[in-house]
């Protein structure tokens, strides 16, 4: 039930008016708009349920056995268990259920576990005078579980009450997984006078959810680090390093039962069973690699007062798995590649330096840079774009996708139509013809980083931070329901007289809201903000105050404030940073989402003797 | 005690590291069944129960045909907004997603039945299964092409071959493909085989299926009259060979389930805005008032006056035939020139004050329309009969004369009433006296056709199945319609022949989709499908 509504309001309209958003005597939402899926938020805010709760353990035990000094074995276990129980309903009186009487979403339980048992065996030699050697060889062993049991129900018996017993019908759901990885692995870094550092290290995994024969694969790394101040000495430069690496790593598809058909056999109709087949398609897949190379430099000036460090880096996947939605006409609406490969390399920077130090103040201050160019390789033999996510407002007119040779995923939406002269093409009726479904930017920034700056003065300390970020579109349905109904700025122009296009006359709604259909490349906007993202004021008391407290040893105090303002964007209608959630597949698309809000707290540390 | 720690954990730590051949298990879903273990026949409940609920309810019937066949009308307004799509071929915010649900159901459906086709060929006692999985999957990629056009048809289904952007055939190669491969299904039926079992349709009657199947191919040959006459002959005489319904006993209607499998037509009726703003259209009252027909007292109730009482679904209306008014297509509540007060026949408004429904006297379907179980009218003997009789007068050949199938074809759609239940039982006599009654004009063919297709046009409406008479009327023209002309409409004041393709085709299938637009001429509400000639 998406809360949001009242974004569609005509702005001069008081929402404050549909309050409490239903009727008391009989409970029903108070609907205030022409369509009864649009939620009345009010409705939301004091008759919805949603609880969440969830417990988790994080367990570690570990244990180091040493045999001499030098030569050690040590074993480590860690289990890490989320319990969840969740109630989602839709609450008695919701406009669009039936009869009003709403239904119950889930009352769920369930867990998800993670449990490491580790063992190594390793030591340090002295080669000789000079020669150093820290060794060690490895097992993990890696269980992950997942199981959830709920119950659900259409439309409820007797009003408020959410629970099973009190639904006309109930439903069940079950879901359970279980995945498995085994590895071996060991590491050797030598170094000689501790200025000039070799590491290899290999790693061999077999996953679970992969299919028997194309289930291991051996993943080796090295990297260099040369410390050439040891031969270089001077007042300006104090400290520098110079790395190399070059590593791979691997990685599986993370869902377990992908590699067949499976079918479904729970349902009734009219008392018959009845099941069916799925639509995601399985695939024969193999571990993917990573590839990275990387190559940096540190340095530190002045004796420390100033950090420079550089690093460039070039990162290439193999046989990525890309889940992507296929046409149901196969058959089949989803299903995974294999195939895919996508490279990224970039430069990043940071720059750190204690720009003033004096008895009582003192500011430091670091900025870091990330520029980073991303391309697609490869994604299926025909190099066919890989579909990811879209959105209700466009659907399938607007998506996004890895598309070989460019920056991924990109933007895919229609254009204008256009002739030419390039100028825009309109139909009979005045309104601009759709043209061709194009690329219109990539969802990942070009650039980005942070300056971070702090100041400390006697017992008090300030900070700041700020974010940028450049380079990437967002496809946004805001956009599109904004312009559908008259909200967005852009549609003020016309609305008296129309609008006039070689001669013909459309009237303002028709044309906006049939644009906003057909060129579906007016949702996409620019992601580029600056964010004021953290301010922290704190003030640390004396430790004097503490010399004769048995208990304390110092207190500090912090006020902290987080996503205080967005000093720059050129998305004139959203937050640029608002996504749907978590989910990769639908990163840089918006949804209609409300901007993060300002969060403001208190930190109080104690520091016990 | 540390040491005894660390060798406990260096002995776990042996112990617990399983081998690989235990991976194969790890990765078996112990909830779920894989080919194996699963039982094809399970699946056929759930590949009916799709084909009916996609041929209804919102995936376009209620929302689309059945106004743009002006069997229903509504005014459009508040919260069901949406019936703009269907009463004056106006866009509404989820039109984009409507139109494409006929294509994605069924083309999950023909999946289904697909996948079943080939778990039953993999076990040679369930050849009737896999006949019978074939003549669905024909019956639901005949449904989406006479909705889209051009689709695919000779490459669809076979992602696990490697397809997965099948093109998309030209329906006038479509349908004599759908045509041999539904004889060759049928042929491959056998009675002394094992029959299926799960089957909410036939109880596993083989012999029915094959009428089923006969009786479908007669229905879709009939629809080349235009294009190909001589095939319609063709698939005509060899249906009537092979045995059609013999009798209402034999046809194919689905009591849907009301618990998991609700009729999508109640669901939506059941939506107090729909409940408000879907009503019988002038056409059909008139006409059901004009003939007196008996269904008019079982379908068509006016509700008790006042709004709140129009937004309640429990209350029963009123059903007195001398009461029932139609709403007429193309108005609206907006107060302006095309508000339904300026309707010539304005009936006022029921209630009064603030409980005033502007549109309260008009006539809405009864309570038997609102049953969650309510069936769905896959293909009746009646209309099967009245296929007939038109074939018959334009000169094809077939078992009886145009009157003779009329009269069948009468009795039979209003005995199929019963299904709804109790109350929607005409009896017999009624039935009988109203059918000599009312025999065929047979003065010339053009009345006759007239009066068969009007008689038609109602009947399938009556059954709520206005996919398919929207399609008789594309491929008859009649009963003589007049489009609502309203502004904004997407259809340029024509009442749409088709549906446009769904949005997601441009992602995933863009190539295929952009040759089928080039050869049918354009992807709009009035591109002509192959068949739709005149």
């Amino acid at each position: 039930m998406n809360s949001n509504n009242f974004l569609f309001l005509a702005p001069n309209v008081d929402h404050t008016l549909f309050s409490p958003g239903f009727d008391p005597i009989t409970g029903a939402e108070t609907t205030f708009s022409d369509d009864i899926f649009v939620t009345n938020p009010y409705f939301i805010a004091n008759q919805g349920v949603n609880s969440r709760n969830r417990k988790r353990t994080i367990s570690f035990l570990s244990t180091k056995y040493d045999f001499t000094d030098k030569i050690y074995a040590l074993v480590r276990l860690g289990n890490d268990v989320a319990n969840e129980q969740n109630l989602s309903v839709e609450p008695w009186g919701t406009a669009y259920t039936r009869n009003l009487a709403g239904n119950l979403g889930a009352q769920e339980q369930n867990s998800r576990s993670e449990f490491n048992l580790e063992g190594i065996l390793g030591g340090s030699f002295q080669l000789s005078e000079d020669f150093e050697l820290d060794a060690l060889a490895g097992a993990n062993l890696r269980k992950n579980e997942f199981e959830t049991v709920s119950v659900g129900g259409n439309e409820f018996v007797l009003p408020y009450l959410y629970s099973p017993f009190n639904v006309v019908d109930i439903r069940r759901g079950y879901d359970f997984d279980q995945r498995e990885v085994q590895s071996a692995y060991y590491s050797m870094d030598f170094s000689y006078k501790r200025f000039l550092t070799l590491t290899t290290t290999g790693r061999y995994d077999t996953y679970s959810t992969l299919p028997e024969g194309n289930r291991s694969i051996f993943a080796p790394s090295v990297t260099g680090a040369f410390t050439f101040t040891e031969f270089v000495k001077s007042d300006v430069l104090t400290y520098g390093k110079f790395r190399a690496s070059y590593a791979v790593t691997s990685g599986d598809a993370n869902e377990a039962y992908i590699d067949r058909l499976y079918f479904n056999s729970g349902n009734t109709f009219n008392g018959i069973p009845s099941g069916s087949s799925p639509t995601r398609l399985p695939s024969a897949l193999s571990p993917f690699t990573t590839e990275e190379f990387e190559i940096g430099l540190d340095m530190k000036f002045f004796n420390n007062r100033i950090g420079l460090d550089m690093a460039y880096f070039n990162k290439t996947s193999q046989n990525e798995i890309l889940n992507t939605s296929f046409s149901i006409t196969s058959g089949f609406g989803s299903g995974d590649l294999a195939t895919g490969s996508i490279r990224n390399q970039g430069l990043e920077v940071l720059l750190s330096a204690v720009a003033v130090q004096t008895e009582d103040f003192s500011w430091n201050t670091s900025f870091n840079l990330t520029s980073l160019q991303n391309e697609v390789l490869k994604t299926d033999e025909n190099d066919n774009p890989v579909l990811r996510g879209q959105n209700r407002a466009t659907l399938g007119n607007a998506r996004t996708a890895f598309v070989v040779g460019e920056a991924g995923p990109q933007i895919l939406a229609f254009d204008y139509a256009r002739d030419a002269g390039g100028n825009i093409q309109v139909d009979a009726e005045g309104i601009p013809l759709r043209g061709e479904f194009t690329e219109f930017g990539s969802i990942v920034p070009t650039l980005y980083g942070g300056w971070n700056n702090d100041f400390s003065y006697k017992g008090f300390n300030f900070s700041f931070l700020l974010d940028y970020n450049f380079g990437n579109e967002v496809l946004s349905a805001t956009e599109f329901y904004s312009t559908f109904r008259g909200l967005n700025q852009n549609t003020l122009v016309g609305r008296e007289g129309g609008i006039t296009t070689n001669g013909i006359n459309v009237p303002a709604e028709r044309y906006y809201q049939e644009l906003a259909q057909r060129i579906t490349g007016t949702s996409v906007v620019s992601g580029d903000f600056i964010k004021l993202r953290q301010m922290i004021l704190g003030y640390t008391f004396p430790s004097s105050i503490f010399d004769n407290n048995k208990v304390l040893k110092g207190i500090t105090l912090s006020l902290i404030g987080r996503n205080l303002a967005i000093l720059h964007r050129k998305a004139k209608n959203i937050d640029p940073e608002n996504g749907f959630g978590s989910n990769v597949g639908f990163l840089g698309i918006e949804g209609t989402s409300l901007p993060a809000g300002r969060t403001f707290g208190l930190n109080v540390n104690f520091k016990i003797k | 005690m540390k040491r005894y720690l660390s060798i406990f954990l260096f002995i776990a730590a042996f112990v617990s590291t399983s081998c690989e051949g235990d991976f194969n298990e790890i990765n078996t879903d112990p909830n779920r069944a894989s080919a194996d273990v699963f039982e094809a026949d399970l699946i056929l409940p759930n590949v009916l129960a799709g084909y009916a609920n996609t041929s209804a309810g919102y995936s376009g019937s209620i929302l689309f045909q059945s106004m743009w066949t002006q069997s229903m009308a509504s005014t459009s307004s508040g919260g069901a907004n949406y019936y703009s799509n269907g009463d004056k071929y106006v866009g509404s915010s989820s039109t984009v997603s409507y139109i494409q649900n006929v294509w994605s159901g069924n083309y999950t459906n023909a999946s289904r039945a697909f996948q079943m086709k080939k778990l039953a060929d993999a076990d040679p006692a369930l050849s009737n299964l896999s006949n019978i999985s074939e003549i669905m999957r024909v019956l639901l990629l005949a449904f989406t092409t006479d909705i889209y056009g051009d689709i695919p048809y000779s490459e669809a289904l076979q992602a696990e071959d490697g397809i997965v952007r099948p093109v998309y055939d030209r329906q006038q190669d479509i349908y004599p493909a759908m045509l041999a491969d539904l004889e060759t299904a049928i042929l491959g039926l056998d009675d002394s085989a094992l029959p299926p079992t799960n089957d909410p349709l036939y109880g596993g009657d083989v012999s029915k299926w094959r009428k089923l199947g006969y009786s479908f191919m007669l229905k879709y040959a009939m629809r080349l009259i235009d294009v190909d006459p001589a095939t319609a002959q063709e698939y005509l005489s060899k249906a009537v060979a092979g045995g059609i319904f013999a009798s209402s006993a034999d046809e194919a209607v689905l009591p849907m389930d009301r618990d998991f499998f609700p009729n999508s037509n109640t669901s939506a009726l059941l939506v107090v805005d729909d409940l408000y703003e879907v009503r019988w259209s002038t056409k059909m009252i008139d006409y059901l008032t004009t003939n007196n027909d008996p269904r008019l007292a079982i379908s068509a109730e006016v509700p008790p006056p006042g709004l709140a009482a129009n937004f309640s679904p429990n209350l029963v209306g009123n059903s007195d035939p001398a009461v029932q008014v139609g709403l007429p297509n193309g108005f609206d509540l907006n107060g302006g020139p095309t508000d339904i007060s300026n309707e010539p026949n304005y009936p006022g408004a029921t209630g009064t004050g603030d409980d005033a429904a502007p549109i309260g006297a008009y006539s809405r379907p009864t309570g038997i329309y609102r049953e969650l179980g309510a069936p769905i009218f896959m293909l009746t003997y009646g209309e099967l009969n009245l296929i007939l009789a038109d074939a018959a007068a334009r000169g094809f050949t077939t078992p009886g004369t145009a009157a003779e199938h009329y009269a069948l074809g009468l009795t039979g759609v209003m005995e199929s009433m019963a299904n709804y239940g109790e109350s929607a039982v005409i009896p017999d006599a009624d039935i009988a006296a109203f059918v000599a009654a009312n025999p065929l004009d047979v003065s010339s063919e053009a009345a006759s056709l007239e009066m068969i297709n009007t008689q038609f046009w109602a009947s399938t409406g009556l059954m709520m199945n206005f996919v398919e008479t929207w399609s008789n009327w594309r491929r008859t023209e009649l009963p003589m319609l007049d489009p609502v002309v309203y502004p904004g409409n997407f259809s340029g004041g024509q009442i749409p022949l088709r549906q446009l393709y769904p949005a997601v085709e441009a992602g995933t299938n863009p190539d295929n989709l952009a040759a089928a637009i080039s050869n049918m001429g354009g992807d709009t509400w009035t591109t002509r499908v192959w068949w739709d000639a005149n």
